[in-house]
């Protein structure tokens, strides 16, 4: 087996081995991380920005999934759901651990002010959920901006605020509408 | 939070889950998560439909090193405080196994002439069963001649970077001593001596886990614990 695309793997299939992994079996996770690290490491690396945080975001990840592999079922959502919520989450802490130690430098706003959605456009093209890509593009350009580089690059209201030089109040309002607009398509 | 108000909570379900939420309000939202049912599955709502984001991302791959380094610290799962070894339970029975121990005793013993037995050492076996009762493999031990001997019966195929390395037991709360790599097929012998031949002899049992090739990189078993077994005196010379 060559394939490291998660995509080509089932949900069931990722599902027993977490399962296996959960009774202990190395085999099965390292089966589970040759499908789903290639995925989860260009997310790492898109929010962190630094491939030694991402390659420790990783690390750590994996050992926690590994550690609740045992807990996992689906109701808490598909396995590569699950695998992603527990990286993302520890890549935005890890992200605002290191903003809060090198406080003054803003690396966020550094970046091209008023791109708006543009970096992320592109990747709506390869999106497999359609659903969601059609609920995305309905969203105003501003919206659907904010909304994508939050997820892609784990910015806070602040931080999303400073990059595309707006007050915070429409960032918020943006994000809400944005969310609310989505969950109203999607249940359409 | 306004704990009663549906639409905020679904708002702010898809903010933490967008990663929006920080700060106290991070805090708030996932003490309130810990005991609202509707929150929780809320979150799991937003994960389902913004999760996908991440699956459209071009794979990349990352540096085997980072594997590595995972792999060194894989421990069964929920067991780091408590050391394996003081937790096996081996007075289990092994019915299954028993009858295929005097099939083994009929084959070997009838070959390895026992040539004067030192005092107090007596010719034991052991079968190494997994969860199941299968057997994987029996292990013979023949204190006159000084060897041990493993053979396989159906252990569980493994990958080509994998071993099975079989531990003596000394004792409760004792770390486990390493016996050597196992065969997948037919059978092998194995010079046991001196002190490792009395300690093997009073052992309170063997076990095998699932090493990188090669064997356990550290001297201690690394990987899942998966056959173990009990030596038991074949005869009363």
């Amino acid at each position: 087996m060559t394939s490291s695309d998660s995509s080509m793997t089932s949900p069931e299939r990722l599902a027993s081995l977490l399962q296996a992994s959960g009774r202990g079996d190395k085999s099965a996770m390292a089966e589970l991380y040759r499908h789903a690290s290639p995925k989860l490491f260009s997310l790492l690396l898109r929010i962190l920005k630094r491939e030694d945080l991402a390659e420790e975001v990783l690390q750590e990840g994996f050992l926690s999934i590994w550690r609740h592999a045992g807990e996992y079922d689906w109701k808490k959502g598909a396995p590569f759901t699950w695998m992603i919520s527990i990286m993302r989450h520890r890549a935005i802490d890890q992200l605002r651990r290191g903003r809060r130690e090198t406080t003054g430098e803003s690396d966020v706003s550094a970046e091209s002010v008023s791109e708006g959605a543009g970096p992320w456009e592109n990747l709506l093209q390869s999106l497999s959920a359609e659903g969601l890509k059609k609920c995305l593009e309905e969203l105003s350009g501003d919206q659907r901006g904010a909304i994508l580089s939050a997820y892609y690059e784990g910015l806070t209201h602040e931080e999303l605020a400073s990059r595309l030089a707006k007050p915070l109040g429409t960032i918020k309002t943006w994000i809400r509408r944005g969310l609310a607009g989505l969950k109203e398509c999607l249940e359409r | 939070m306004k704990p009663n108000d549906p639409q905020l909570k679904e708002i702010l379900a898809g903010e933490y889950v967008l990663g929006t939420l920080h700060g106290s309000a991070r805090e708030r939202f996932e003490r309130e998560l810990g005991r609202d049912e509707e929150l929780q599955r809320l979150v799991s709502y937003w994960g389902s439909k913004l999760h996908p984001l991440a699956e459209a991302l071009p794979p990349v791959e990352p540096p085997s090193v980072v594997w590595r380094k995972i792999e060194a610290r894989l421990m069964p799962s929920g067991v780091e405080r408590v050391p394996w070894y003081s937790r096996v339970n081996f007075l289990r029975p092994f019915a299954m196994a028993a009858a295929a121990a005097a099939i083994f005793a009929f084959i070997y013993f009838g070959v390895i002439t026992p040539q004067g037995p030192v005092p107090h050492m007596h010719h034991s076996m052991a079968v190494l069963a997994d969860k199941q009762n299968a057997a994987g493999w029996m292990i013979a031990v023949n204190p006159s001649s000084k060897e041990m001997m493993a053979m396989a019966m159906h252990p569980a195929p493994m990958k080509p970077d994998q071993s099975y390395e079989l531990w003596m037991l000394p004792g409760k709360d004792k770390a486990p001593i390493s016996l050597g790599l196992l065969p997948m097929k037919g059978s092998m012998k194995m010079k046991v001596e001196g002190p490792m031949l009395e300690k093997l002899m009073g052992a309170s049992g063997l076990a095998v886990s699932l090493e990188p090739a090669g064997g356990s990189p550290t001297g201690a078993p690394t990987g899942p614990v998966l056959y173990q077994g009990s030596l038991f005196v074949m005869d009363k010379a």
